[in-house]
């Protein structure tokens, strides 16, 4: 099997898609009401460092993905033992996306149905893609998030007449420390999630084009998390958008184009569906990516049917139910997901700086 | 071997059809009641919750060309069991999503709406852009009978009826997302249509016209369709209907159809007190002219302009001293007005809103101006 690539159009959608994924469906943390629109707005700025720093590991190791840097950086021991900790992570989020998705089925369009059912055939469907490899994940995500934008933008044109722009007033109604707590929140998620994005890192093409990716994943993914968290609450306002689980798809049942164009709630919710596709899917495979490598599997391919199932049933008992997902999501999850996202990657960064140096200067010592 | 194989995998695969075919809760049209409207009373006697559904009939005949009705009834101890429980009625599950039309009864509006509200907002099953009335007669269901004696499904009249409504502006057009949307914004308080039955030689007809005003989710008060109409020009929620204007002498002579209306509230802050200015600006076409005096002057316009204006301004601020005096409810919303222009001044005074708006001052001013004459340019003149 030759080695995969992907170009950096296809690397874009699926940063693009993997952000967008699980927030679309539950929406922003909103403690900070009329105001979480500046709470997105600097996690994104706040994501941006976070952004270079993985783009700059893969400068410093190209060609390597997460897990090759971390034997090679921390040795064979502790290398493996931090990336057990992020097959567990890259599993976990695909489980509680799954869940998200799953949750929602349940509670909204398919009430009688068990909520295995729809989550065991997109977890089937994932585990499919990923079989075929990422540069089949590549393809499929950048004509996806084609139709994607495509639903949004219809979407949010349709809402405009439902807009109240006095929701936004007073700016900052209840001070800065709720927008602060929230920029946390949506800087771990989802934002940062993209750390995921590293076990995938080895099939970038070369040099240079991981901070292209990155950053310009994060800043469309921003934006239209940004618009369509603007359009949450300018439709249902900052108090009765606190209380629901899916506020987007309230939101869009709400409009009424002249009594004819209603209830396309349920056809905008593929957009839901296609986003969540792609976000599992890449958790999936760099789970399976990281078991290979721990293991020294020949490929990762043998072990993606069992790790996608046991995603999926994960996914159908990692909670009791939806209230307790939407407590994790919006408290325990920006804590939880610290160590992942920030603390191991900038050691990594530190210590792999430290080694290529030190490999600069054996270099010239071996020259003189 | 490989053939075996082969066709094992097509087997399964055929097996995988049998989970594919569909959706998995299927149900067949003529399998679910289609319910058009609900009434919700409270029976005084044993204080449970009567729920009457109008169900549209999709049995038709072949001379037959409207759906027909037929109407349930049940008593229960939450909104959701009464509902679950009328299957033991119709032997279909009740299907929501086309219902246009909730009638509370005045005694359930006065208790709290939350109470039988709230299923209707959370289930899955419903949708939240439905019309919510409060029944001016003793019981709800009484309204909803009505169609018996009209042979017509009458939720689906009240809704034709509310998206009218902005023809006559004498009632709110309050859905059941507005509704919890004011209950949860501070700063503010609902109101719904009032719906009556309206009897004439011996003929029963619903009629919508005012509201009942609400404080948190209880009734307090009514409003008739006059002063909701001022209360709306209040609240900026004016889109159209008919303003009737005096001639000199104070007799109704003229009728100005409003084109279009804007209503801005400005919070003033000065030395430390605040005060509201209400402003309106009410476009207008002059649509009748009940005498044969000549108007076609300039002054004639200005002089109708300048009465209709003070007319009006007195309309609104009577009241805006009734809602003050003897509700102290403010349905116009303007404690979410000052929260979002003054929120420094607003953190003083949310907690005691109410008693608060009692004590605003506020000043009105309005402005009417007559844009056009329709389609003759002067009255009828009278021939020698």
């Amino acid at each position: 099997m030759g080695k995969e690539n992907i170009p950096a159009g296809q690397s874009i959608s699926i940063a693009v898609l993997f952000i967008i994924g699980s927030s679309l469906f539950m929406g922003a943390s909103g403690q900070s009401g009329n105001s979480s629109w500046i709470a997105i707005i600097l996690a994104m700025l706040l994501a941006l460092p976070l952004m270079l720093i993985y783009a700059r590991l893969h400068v410093l190791l190209p060609g390597k993905d997460l897990f090759d840097m971390l034997i090679l950086v921390f040795g064979a021991v502790a290398g493996r033992v931090l990336s057990c900790l992020y097959i567990w992570y890259a599993l976990h989020l695909g489980s509680l996306v799954l869940r998200n998705f799953g949750e929602f089925g349940k509670s909204v369009p398919l009430t009688s149905t068990p909520m295995l059912a729809p989550m065991l055939i997109i977890g089937l469907l994932c585990v499919w893609v990923v079989k075929g490899g990422i540069e089949v994940l590549g393809r499929s995500s950048k004509f996806l998030l084609l139709f994607t934008f495509g639903v949004i933008v219809v979407v949010q044109l349709l809402s405009i007449p439902k807009f109240q722009f006095h929701h936004l007033l007073p700016v900052l109604d209840s001070g800065w420390k709720p927008v602060f707590t929230d920029m946390m929140g949506s800087f771990t998620f989802p934002f940062a999630e993209i750390v995921v994005f590293l076990g995938a890192f080895h099939a970038l093409p070369q040099k240079g084009s991981a901070v292209r990716i990155l950053i310009s994943g994060t800043l469309i993914a921003g934006v239209i998390i940004l618009l369509v968290t603007i359009r949450n609450l300018l439709v249902l306002g900052p108090d009765l958008l606190s209380s629901l689980y899916f506020p987007s798809y309230v939101a869009v049942s709400r409009i009424n184009i002249g009594d004819f164009l209603t209830r396309i709630e349920g056809s905008s919710a593929i957009v839901f569906v296609t986003t969540l596709f792609v976000k599992v899917s890449l958790c999936l495979y760099a789970a399976c990516n990281g078991v290979a490598k721990v293991f020294k599997l020949s490929s990762y391919r043998s072990v993606v049917l069992q790790m996608g199932l046991i995603m999926v049933y994960f996914a159908d008992f990692i909670y009791k139910d939806i209230m307790q997902m939407d407590y994790f999501a919006h408290h325990i999850y920006k804590i939880y997901a610290l160590p992942f996202q920030v603390v191991i990657p900038v050691i990594l960064w530190i210590a792999a700086e430290i080694l290529a140096r030190k490999k600069i200067r054996k270099q010239k010592t071996a020259q003189n | 071997m490989r053939r075996a194989l082969r066709l094992l995998t097509l087997l399964l695969c055929m097996a995988l059809v049998l989970c594919l075919c569909g959706c998995w809760n299927y149900t067949e049209v003529d399998d679910m009641s289609i319910v058009a409207g609900v009434a919700i009373d409270k029976d005084a006697a044993d204080g449970k919750i009567q729920l009457t559904a109008e169900i549209v009939d999709i049995k038709g005949g072949l001379n037959q060309n409207q759906a027909g009705f037929k109407m349930l009834s049940l008593k229960g101890k939450t909104m959701f069991e009464i509902v679950r429980n009328m299957i033991s009625l119709t032997g279909k599950k009740l299907f929501w999503s086309h219902a246009k039309a909730i009638i509370f009864s005045e005694a359930v509006a006065r208790e709290g709406l939350i109470k039988t509200m709230d299923w209707y907002s959370r289930d899955t099953e419903t949708r939240s852009d439905v019309f919510i009335f409060v029944s001016s007669e003793p019981t709800a269901r009484e309204i909803l009978n009505l169609n018996t004696s009209k042979k017509a499904i009458l939720s689906f009249e009240l809704a034709q009826m509310m998206s009218d409504e902005k023809f006559t502006s004498t009632a709110p057009n309050v859905e059941i997302w507005d509704f919890i949307d004011k209950l949860e914004t501070s700063g503010n308080h609902a109101v719904a249509p009032l719906i009556y039955v309206h009897e004439q030689n011996g003929k029963k007809n619903e009629r919508v016209n005012g509201c009942a005003i609400f404080s948190k989710d209880k009734m307090i008060g009514k409003l008739n369709g006059k002063e909701t109409k001022n209360m709306l020009f209040a609240k900026d929620g004016i889109k159209g209907g008919v303003l009737a204007v005096n001639d000199i002498h104070g007799v109704p002579t003229y009728s100005l159809e409003i084109l279009s209306s804007r209503t801005k509230v400005k919070p003033k802050l000065v030395n430390g007190k605040l005060s509201l200015q209400v402003r309106t600006v009410t476009r207008t076409g002059l649509d009748e002219v009940m005498t044969t005096k000549d108007f076609s002057g300039n002054e004639g316009i200005s002089s109708i302009e300048e009465r209709a204006s003070k007319a009006l301004r007195q309309d609104i601020e009577s009241v805006i001293r009734k809602l003050q005096q003897e509700y102290h409810a403010d349905i116009f919303g303007y404690g979410e007005i000052i929260h979002e222009h003054q929120p420094k001044v607003w953190a003083k005074l949310r907690d005691n809103w109410d008693n608060e708006f009692v004590k605003l001052d506020i000043s009105v001013d309005s402005k009417v101006i007559i844009e056009n004459t329709a389609k003759t340019s002067r009255s009828i003149r009278l021939g020698d």
